[in-house]
């Protein structure tokens, strides 16, 4: 497939990726701190990847490598969509193998094998303001930001705690970066929230509906909010394992069986999953 | 009992742009509030006083005179036009609280005073329960371990008789007199110096009122805290303070210990005022 | 040791309300009181003698004269125009008064009044319990109304206590309007005792009395209204 030439390279207009590149340096700048970008349209919706599509966009260079996941799955119809639209706007090859990809864009997962300081990856990000649940306005949402005022977000966690025993969120648990400000690490889930923490890689936030770029450099410390004698648990699978490559350290994803009746467990990471298996093959 | 905690000077509160010629044509002597050259609405001029620790003055006027405006200035809920305002426990009296920026003065709120407001719901978090708003107070604390924030919410609400059932209650399901108690424990959940209550008992039924009346002399007692009471009812008034301002449009017609106050006043409108009561 | 100097005291009001009527209170009071001395006022009702006391108590603000006050570090103030914090903090720690009407917050129990009074001062709780007990067994007061709200007293009843509620504390300076008004003869007499024992420990006291017998009891000197005003007039 070659390159439309109708279109600039990266489809979006080179001063458009000036800016939000300069928002992406900002946001380096400040761990954690949203920062507003005019967002662009696209030839996809809005609220279908477009704010990690345009990070994506803007940062891609001809040299790179491209992966593109939806909840860890290289094949399901969003990440292919976004994979061909970047792809035939920029001519880069693409790839499944995580080590091989330069740029990660993703939808609520970070791959299992551990990212390196040469690579980048880019979640797309629904709601990124963390405080949206105990403060609606966003105006004083951002004063909240400017002040650390972060109390009402720890009652929102002690009040879980009181009604249910233990903090009932699942994806997108709030994180504390580099001690200063609370970010929502998008709808990952709680099993993926302690490889932000120190990581190799640069992480680019994109909220293309909310207009919002955010971002974790590498050696970061972020940290799940909570309490000194409540502490952050993140989803068990003891006493499951893959049931394609026999996994028992990845996220697993637990699947109806429609022919049994039963319930089994595969690695929601595809790419993760198709290396053990082949590995295995190998030997 | 020989420190000041706060010490207010020409504080003032305009609505409006005000014309310079304001201060002669409003206050108790025109009895109006409202400048007739350029319409600006008065609400507070030259409130000048000091409160000592553990001393309770009284504010006391008619609706409109300016009495909650006054907490409400000093507990940044309304900006102050101008003014000076000093708190001793903040920077040892130095700056002019009325100017800092919003997270000193944050700071100041959670830590160094507490306020109760007539509307519970005002002061509490509807949404939350009982201990989750006293929580919010104690994070602001930096207490992150969750056993010491739900024994302390729980001594907290002990001492305003609040049953610990109702702890895990949310707060827009108490009744009026209860959330008037949790509100109160939030106010004093961080030891703040100072302590601000606006017509605490004015929507609470008699029988509630004294209990709460009580409470506030107790933990008054207690904590030799300072307060500063803000009422309509004389007997409130009476029971609760050791001085007393007097409030007509705005300005201070008088001000003494309040047993003098309601004894022996000397202003007309303070005469007036005491001889009307019930 | 002189504790109180009157000097040429006059208190008169001026009702704004009512077309700025001026009414004289009392004119040219001057007396003085030692340590444990008890000087009792006596005349005719309506002469002002309980404005006497409300001025030295500062309720009211005296028109003219001075109330130098000697506190219990030897230090003199007037109390005319002392500031009110200096007042309030004499109104603490040295000088009490004993009105004719009671005011305290509604529901509260006798025993637990006396308590805060004594507790705020710093007196230990366990002590400050004994110390009530004692006094309330002493008065009278049937141990049966101890935990009951003041509300439900009798008028005699709720005179002791208020007595008492001053008394407890053994003020510096303690002035009393009318303390034995309505009570019986037998609990006079121990309202009497309880002020000499008081008196005996070095308060001063002044008191305002209908009934001259019993002044005669305590007084040590008297200042009486009717002759004074006579000579003015």
């Amino acid at each position: 497939m070659s390159t439309h030439n109708d279109y600039n390279f990266a489809f979006i207009d080179e001063n458009a990726k000036k800016e939000i590149r300069r928002s992406i340096l900002k946001a380096i700048c400040l761990p954690g701190h949203q920062v507003p970008f005019a967002s662009r349209e696209l030839p996809i919706a809005r609220g279908w990847g477009t704010g990690g599509l345009q990070v994506t966009l803007a940062i891609i260079g001809p040299d790179d490598v491209l992966k593109v996941i939806d909840q860890g799955c290289d094949g399901s119809v969003n990440a292919v969509n976004l994979r061909d639209l970047i792809h035939r706007t920029t001519g880069v090859p693409t790839t499944f193998e995580t080590a091989q990809a330069s740029i990660i864009q993703t939808r609520h997962r970070i791959p299992e094998l551990p990212l390196r300081e040469d690579q980048i990856i880019v979640f797309q990000v629904p709601i990124p303001e963390p405080l949206h649940y105990v403060e609606p306005s966003i105006e004083k949402a951002t004063a909240m930001h400017a002040e650390k005022d972060y109390a009402r977000m720890w009652v929102s966690l002690y009040e879980d705690i009181v009604n249910y025993g233990s903090v009932t969120i699942g994806a997108s648990y709030p994180v504390m970066v580099h001690e200063n400000y609370i970010m929502a690490p998008s709808p990952i889930p709680k099993w993926d929230i302690a490889k932000l923490n120190m990581a190799n890689c640069l992480h680019l936030f994109g909220a293309g509906r909310e207009k919002r770029i955010y971002a974790v450099p590498p050696y970061t410390r972020v940290e799940p909010l909570q309490f000194e004698d409540k502490p952050f648990k993140k989803e068990d699978f003891s006493g499951h394992v893959c049931a394609r490559c026999g996994a028992g350290d990845s996220f697993l994803d637990e699947i109806f069986d429609e022919a049994s009746g039963g319930k089994y467990w595969v690695c929601s990471d595809t790419a993760y999953c198709d290396s053990r298996i082949q590995k295995e093959a190998a030997v | 009992m020989n420190e000041p905690v706060i010490s207010v000077e020409g504080l003032e509160k305009t609505y409006g742009e005000g014309c310079g010629r304001c201060g002669e044509c409003t206050g108790p002597d025109y009895n109006t509030n409202v400048c007739r050259y350029c319409g600006s609405v008065i609400a507070l001029k030259d409130v000048s006083f000091e409160l000592y620790q553990g001393e309770i003055l009284g504010i006391v006027g008619e609706s409109g005179s300016g009495k909650s405006t006054i907490v409400q200035c000093l507990y940044f809920d309304l900006e102050a036009s101008s003014g000076l305002a000093r708190l001793f426990p903040y920077d040892r009296g130095k700056a002019n609280i009325l100017t800092l920026p919003q997270s000193r003065k944050r700071y100041i709120r959670n830590h160094l005073m507490g306020m109760v407001y007539q509307n519970p719901l005002l002061g509490l978090k509807g949404y939350f329960t009982s201990g989750g708003n006293i929580a919010e107070k104690l994070l602001t604390a930096d207490i992150y371990n969750y056993h010491n924030i739900r024994t302390r919410s729980a001594r907290l609400l002990d001492r305003t008789e609040v049953d610990l059932e109702y702890m895990d209650r949310l707060c827009r399901t108490l009744s009026g007199g209860m959330q008037q108690r949790v509100q109160i424990s939030k106010a004093l959940a961080n030891n703040p110096p100072l302590l601000l209550l606006d017509e605490i008992t004015t929507g609470l039924d008699v029988s509630v009122q004294a209990r709460v009346l009580d409470m506030i002399k107790t933990i008054q007692h207690e904590l030799m805290i300072s307060m500063i009471v803000v009422s309509h009812d004389l007997g409130v008034i009476r029971l609760l303070t050791n001085r007393t301002m007097v409030l007509k449009k705005g300005r201070i017609v008088e001000h003494g210990l309040t047993d003098q106050i309601l004894e022996d006043p000397r202003d007309a409108y303070t005469q007036l005022l005491v001889h009307s009561m019930l | 040791m002189n504790v109180l100097q009157v000097q040429s005291l006059s208190k008169n009001f001026v009702m704004h309300i009512r077309n700025d009527m001026s009414l004289c209170g009392f004119a040219d009071v001057s007396f003085s009181l030692d340590e444990g001395e008890f000087l009792g006022i006596s005349g005719p009702s309506g002469i002002g003698k309980s404005s006497l006391l409300k001025c030295v108590y500062r309720t009211y603000i005296p028109s003219g004269g001075t109330i130098m006050y000697t506190r219990k570090d030897g230090t003199a103030v007037d109390l005319a125009s002392a500031d009110e914090h200096e007042i309030l903090a004499l109104r603490f720690s040295e000088i009490a008064f004993v009105t004719q009407f009671f005011h305290v917050i509604p529901r509260v129990p006798a025993f637990d009044i006396l308590m805060g009074e004594l507790t705020m001062r710093g007196v230990d709780p366990e002590e400050a319990k004994d110390i009530i007990s004692e006094n309330l067994t002493r008065l009278a007061i049937p141990r049966a109304l101890w935990q009951m709200f003041p509300s439900t007293f009798s008028g005699g009843e709720k005179q002791r206590l208020n007595i008492l509620n001053a008394v407890i504390r053994s003020p510096r300076l303690l002035l009393l309007d009318e303390p034995t008004a309505s009570l019986d003869p037998e609990t006079r007499n121990e309202v009497v005792a309880l002020l000499q024992t008081l008196k005996k420990k070095g308060t001063s006291m002044i008191g305002v009395f209908h009934d001259h017998e019993t002044m005669k009891r305590l007084a040590d000197k008297e200042y009486s209204f009717a002759q004074e005003m006579e000579a003015v007039r």
